[in-house]
């Protein structure tokens, strides 16, 4: 019972409508039941010589209005089970969506999104199935059967009852035994056939190789292996399966043949009357479908119940960045930095990213942070934004200690523009308004401007309502970072944060960039990371770093004269400028 | 992921007579094997007609005649008629084994058996008249000798009809059997058949993605076309085993039971038929409706899938811009607007079968009806309206699975059509239709390019649509040509086009003198090794990586190879050697092995021209020296275009061809062009001073 803890306050609100369809369900068997009874009167009354043009009538009558019943009342607990189960896994994928919102960055990278998505999906429906058509079936296969036996015995005959049901058990048996072989059986097909799909991608991912080794016939020839195995274990799952299926037939089918020759005889004796006889008959043939039922739902509820572990996993992992002991009251931030012997690794992992940073940034400044390719910028950043979580008292912004700040105050005074420029697939207007609530036509425009890339939209089919991604426009490395910039911008920061934003970006627009961002930006604290120099030379603070350190700091001058990495950097950028004009 | 969802959406049909041909067509080599299994299925349906049939019999006959034939001696002794006398000897038919015994009935008066003597027993009742007191009893014209039986003769009678039911059970479980085992076969053979079919497929539709150019692969993202393989295919197994013979036996199991019912009794039969057109009229509203809501339901779950995997991609952007209210709502919307198709998607299947049911029922109390008028005038035996109840449940069953169906086949069609697109689609790179062979004894290694123009767009039109602008080069056999140049000047293009992964618009590539496009494309291939600069690998061990799949090359070469290119150093560390297992892509291993691993890949086929496209990824010193050393030995004796990123590389080339924007702007030697004073002599101050620092 405790997986349900989760999906317990969902049910709560839900299980009376629930419980209902579940009563109607069992009220709509019961009533089902009773049109054999009636079939039986008929064929006494007519055996009996007793059966009029009234009587037939009303036998009629009743059908009818079972059948009415029964069409309405399967209605009924279609919409009241299968709907709640199906709100079910609207409310679990939404909780679920919310609960990753809350996780932080670390959870992302290792927990691959393929694995999230299956989650969402897989998991999700197998829930809902469990909760929708195999509670169903389980209901209904208990309780037809308990009913159909019990009437057995009251309207016909407890003797007869007891001889016909003697072959069932043995559905049961085979059941559980033949079950597990079929489950097995299964896993393994679902082994082969993720082997298959394994091969086809790889080997399509290395055409380029296969192509220019001409091993297309090694390929096809390992790939049929794959497949040869798949249809091996496929029809090692039909064979098991042809059986297994026409069994429960066959064993249901022995009852009707037990109580034919048994039930038989006792109405030729006259212990039981013809019209008994035919009811039991149909009994008997209704009893095959819970047998077979209980074999399926047993499979469907242990999937589902493995999923709600799964799910509950999930929801269950407490993010690892959250308000703590944040500080209350506090309305505003000034945007000025202060770093203390910050030395940082990245969880479950050994090597040290930063090592001793101490860092100073005042209102309205600009720190510039340049150095190799891993070398710690990006992750100064997102330190920075707290995307990770560091030691109490080594970041400070506005005086006071990062991690005592509502992590809502203080990403709202950060503008961010990432390396990786991501856009959603909708329209360019809601990517520049991303930050913020509400954007006009003309703030757009605005922002837009600064970051140079109005024109480029003005230019596209339907301007700032173009859409964006698969379904619209594919906007080129360059053309998304400016539309990153704008958006970073139309926040209004007062800390802006440009991670290597302008690399896609040609040198002459991203100087007209900078000196745009500079005329706006003002009194805004920034920090920019780049690999050009000429970004960053105007910058009121450059720090080098290196493995992790901050080798040089100091301003554009200051660090040339002396002559160190950022000099030697320089000097080569220098060079391959004249190289890319040649 | 979320391009191909949105790809997908596009193709909904639920049944196309083109793509049904195309499919039975792959099911050609497979007919027999179908052939017997819809054998085995109408022996399984005629089967299962029979059972209810045969209890008929035994209720009729045996446990509840109102009319059972006997045989009358000339004393007046019984002799009962066995089930098989009368089986084959039809209902009516006098016994007349013995020439001494007339036909006799014993006819059931309200509990009391009474024997009427010279009379068989009669289709109808009419006009029968029992008048036992005078011992006569008569139908129509005739009148018989009648009179009661003995205790002892009811005791006999008894006991032959319990016989008779044992009897008539123990052939009705013979049937049980033969039908057991028909239904297996007919399942094995069906799976069988289908697997096959789909094993066939899938082989062609894999071998013809593979001979696609690598135009085709820039443009169709892997995962789409392994779905294609997967998925896909499994699909069109669907349908196979659960839709196309399974209609057939659903078409011949109605129409078996409206034989077999007809047979019986006709008007029984058009009165349960009078509510076919209910049945047809929501039939045909169910469809239309499903495939409406069916398709929103997919459209719709397959952009929550979109949506959650942008936002899980973009949850960095989302948390640090506050979003997580705004994007949950947008979300939410879009979770809710499939749930709410999802419970329209209930509603209609929760119409469908009611509506069915409620038919079946209307057909039974029909059944009733009519069936209880005549059987109160005696027209109808009682056997035969319980046979025409189990009937009917027969029939309306096939029309209740229609739902579940109709699904399977929605969505193989819908598969059917994709993998017949991909499988239209031709092949972009043709091999010539004479083609010529390089045979490794003439083969020199001889390149030239003549004012080679390519662009990789199907239709360029401006020069600046060229990637590579009339460039011309030529490489005598054994020669290394370094190529260098920035980033997008077209020196990987040049690797590309020699390999003839792409034909060039215009010019020409000769390899010794001959115009590659008349070249057999794995001819041509077969003499060029390459090592490409991120080095894939394939799942397997290394030993598989270095020979892929070429089972002709020795362990004992593979080492041999290994050693002269410096691999064997890091691989007879590893904890298995050359059997240490490669993960997916190779992740365990460094970018300098791997570069190591793929120079033994490219030099085991010992081809007669090298591609080298140097890996930039920052590798240790002590692995840089190794691959130093490793690319100096295999340059030798062959033609070798590298991509080059090392000073000692492009030091030891013969020619040295720098690239800028799709056209050569320098070539020649090492000090010739430091000489020139060019973009070379600007390059190579630039690596020098990096290589310095």
């Amino acid at each position: 019972m405790g997986d349900f803890r989760y999906v317990a306050s969902f049910m709560k609100k839900h299980i009376w409508w629930y419980l209902f369809g579940i009563l109607l369900l069992m009220a709509i068997d019961g009533l089902q039941l009773v049109t054999p009874l009636i079939i039986g009167e008929f064929t006494d009354a007519l055996m009996a010589g007793s059966l009029t043009g009234p009587l037939i009538i009303k036998l009629i009558f009743y059908t009818l209005v079972i059948a009415v019943f029964v069409a309405a009342g399967r209605y009924g607990w279609r919409m009241t089970i299968v709907t709640t189960a199906k709100k079910l896994e609207y409310w679990l994928r939404g909780e679920v969506f919310k609960h990753l919102e809350k996780m932080s960055l670390n959870y992302f990278n290792h927990h691959k999104t393929g694995d999230l998505m299956a989650h969402c999906t897989n998991d999700i429906s197998a829930i809902r199935n469990a909760f929708g058509g195999g509670v169903i079936m389980l209901v209904d296969a208990i309780f037809m059967g308990i009913m159909t036996i019990a009437i057995m015995i009251v309207k016909v005959d407890l003797n007869l009852t007891l001889i016909a049901l003697i072959p069932m058990p043995l559905i049961a048996f085979f059941i559980i035994v033949l079950g597990k072989k079929v489950r097995q059986r299964f896993q393994e097909v679902q082994e082969a056939f993720s082997d298959l799909t394994d091969v086809a991608q790889e080997n399509f991912s290395g055409i380029r190789i296969i192509k220019s080794f001409v091993q297309e016939a090694a390929s096809l020839k390992h790939f049929n292996e794959k497949n040869q195995n798949n249809f091996v274990k496929n029809i090692k799952l039909a064979k098991l399966f042809g059986f297994v299926h026409p069994l429960v037939g066959f064993i249901t089918m022995l009852s009707t043949l037990i109580a034919m020759i048994y039930g038989g005889g006792l109405v030729i004796d006259g212990t039981i009357s013809i019209g008994e006889f035919v009811a039991f008959l149909t009994y008997v043939g209704l009893l095959s479908w819970p047998m077979m039922a209980l074999g399926f739902v047993y499979n469907q509820l242990q999937r589902g119940q493995v999923s709600l572990k799964r799910i509950n996993t999930i929801l269950e992992t407490p993010p690892e960045i959250m308000d703590l002991n944040t500080l209350e009251g506090l309305l505003g931030l000034t945007p000025e930095i202060e770093i203390r012997n910050l030395s940082f690794h990245y969880p479950n992992t050994e090597a040290v990213v930063l090592k001793d940073i101490n860092l100073r940034v005042n209102k309205g400044e600009t720190l510039a942070v340049v150095g190799k390719t891993g070398s710690g910028k990006t992750t100064l950043v997102n330190l920075l934004l707290r995307l990770y979580q560091v030691e109490d008292e080594t970041i400070h912004v506005g005086g006071h200690d990062i991690n005592r700040i509502p992590l809502q105050t203080l990403r709202s005074l950060i503008g961010y523009v990432p390396q990786d420029n991501f856009l959603f697939s909708k329209t360019i207007k809601y990517n520049v308004g991303f930050g913020t609530d509400h954007i006009t036509e003309e703030e757009a425009a605005h922002y837009t401007k600064i970051a140079h890339i109005y024109d480029e939209i003005m230019d596209f089919p339907h301007g700032f309502d173009t859409e964006l991604g698969e379904r619209g426009v594919n906007m080129s490395g360059g053309q998304k970072q400016r539309v990153s910039i704008a958006r970073a911008l139309a926040k209004k920061p007062e800390l802006l944060i440009l991670d290597d934003s302008l690399s896609a970006v040609d040198t002459k627009t991203e100087e007209s960039i900078l000196t745009h961002l500079k005329e706006t930006l003002k009194d805004t604290t920034s920090i920019l990371i780049a690999h050009r120099i000429s970004t960053i030379k105007h910058a009121d603070q450059i720090i080098v770093l290196d493995g992790g350190t901050i080798a040089e700091r100091g301003n554009h001058e200051a660090l040339l004269a002396l002559d160190g990495l950022y000099a030697d950097m320089y000097r080569k950028q220098l060079l391959e400028e004249k190289l890319s004009e040649a | 992921m979320s391009e191909t969802i949105h790809q997908e959406q596009d193709i909904q049909k639920s049944f196309d007579a083109g793509i049904m041909k195309r499919l039975l067509k792959y099911a050609k080599p497979q007919a027999f094997l179908l052939f017997i299994s819809i054998i085995l299925m109408l022996m399984v349906t005629a089967l299962d007609l029979g059972i209810p049939y045969i209890t008929k019999i035994a209720i009729d006959d045996y446990i509840s005649p109102r009319q059972q034939a006997v045989a009358v001696d000339t004393d007046g002794s019984l002799t009962y008629v066995g089930i098989f006398d009368r089986l084959f000897g039809g209902f009516n038919d006098t016994p007349t084994a013995q020439s001494n015994q007339l036909p006799g009935t014993v006819y059931d008066y309200q509990g009391d058996l009474v024997l009427i003597s010279g009379m068989a027993p009669a289709d109808s009742l009419e006009g029968f008249t029992l008048m036992l007191d005078e011992g006569k009893a008569s139908l129509g014209n005739q009148t018989y000798d009648a009179r009661g039986l003995t205790p002892e003769e009811i005791k006999a009678l008894k006991t032959h009809n319990k016989a008779q039911v044992g009897a008539l059970t123990v052939s009705l479980l013979s049937l049980l059997i033969a039908s057991f085992f028909a239904t297996f076969g007919h399942t094995y053979f069906l799976n069988y058949a289908s697997q096959k079919i789909v094993y066939s497929m899938r082989e062609e539709l894999y071998n013809h993605i593979q001979r696609m150019s690598l135009s085709f692969f820039d443009k169709n993202p892997v995962g789409r076309l392994v779905t294609r393989v997967s998925n896909d295919m499994d699909n069109i197994n669907e349908m196979f085993t659960n839709v196309v013979v399974s209609s057939v036996k659903d078409f011949l199991l109605l129409g078996g039971t409206v034989v077999v019912m007809a047979f019986i009794d006709l008007k029984l039969t058009l009165i349960i038929f009078s509510t076919m057109p209910l049945v047809l009229l929501s039939a045909s509203i169910f469809r239309r409706k499903a495939r409406k809501v069916q398709r929103d339901v997919k459209v719709k779950i397959a952009r929550i899938n979109a949506t959650l995997a942008e936002n899980i991609n973009g949850m960095k952007i989302i948390q640090i811009f506050n979003k997580q209210k705004g994007i949950y709502d947008d979300f939410d919307v879009i979770n809710k607007d499939f749930l709410d198709s999802s419970i329209e998607e209930t509603h209609v299947y929760a119409i469908f079968r009611p509506t069915m049911n409620l038919a079946y029922s209307l057909s039974l109390a029909l059944l009733l009806w009519f069936g209880g008028g005549d059987a109160i005038k005696g027209i109808v035996e009682l056997g035969v309206l319980v046979a025409f109840i189990t009937y009917t449940q027969q029939f309306f069953r096939p029309i209740m699975d229609l739902s579940e169906k109709f699904n399977i086949l929605q969505s193989s069609m819908a598969s059917a059509e994709r993998i017949f697109l991909l499988l239209d689609e031709q092949v972009a790179v043709k091999n010539p239709e004479q083609p010529k062979v390089l045979t490794p004894e003439n083969f020199r290694g001889e390149i030239a390019f003549e004012d080679v123009w390519f662009s990789y767009m199907a239709d360029p039109k401006t020069t600046d649509d060229y990637v590579l602008k009339g460039v011309s080069f030529h490489a005598k056999p054994g020669e290394a040509i370094a190529l260098v140049g920035a980033t997008g000047s077209g020196k990987t293009t040049i690797i590309s086009l020699l390999n003839r992964f792409y034909d060039i618009q215009k010019g020409r590539i000769t390899v010794d003198g001959i115009d590659i496009r008349e070249l057999d494309k794995r001819s041509l291939r077969e003499h060029i090794g390459i090592v490409l600069q991120d080095v894939f690998l394939f799942s397997g061990d290394i030993k598989g990586n270095i020979r892929l799949y070429n089972e002709a090359i020795s362990d004992e070469k593979i080492k041999e190879i290994s050693r002269y290119v410096n691999a064997d150093h890091f691989i007879s560390k590893l904890p298995a050697g050359y059997d240490e297992p490669v993960v997916e892509r190779g992740a365990t291993l460094s970018a300098g092995q791997r570069q190591l691993l793929s120079f033994a890949r490219a030099l085991v086929f010992n081809p007669g021209i090298l591609i080298l496209d140097e890996a930039t990824s920052n590798i240790d010193t002590e692995t840089e020296l190794l691959i130093q050393d490793a690319i100096n030995k295999i340059i030798q004796n062959r033609t070798t275009l590298i991509v080059a990123h090392r000073l000692s590389t492009i030091q030891h080339a013969d020619k040295i061809i720098v690239m800028s924007k799709g056209e050569i702007v320098e070539m020649g030697r090492h000090q010739e062009l430091l000489s020139n004073q060019g973009m070379y002599y600007d390059l190579y101050t630039l690596q020098y001073s990096e290589g310095n620092a």
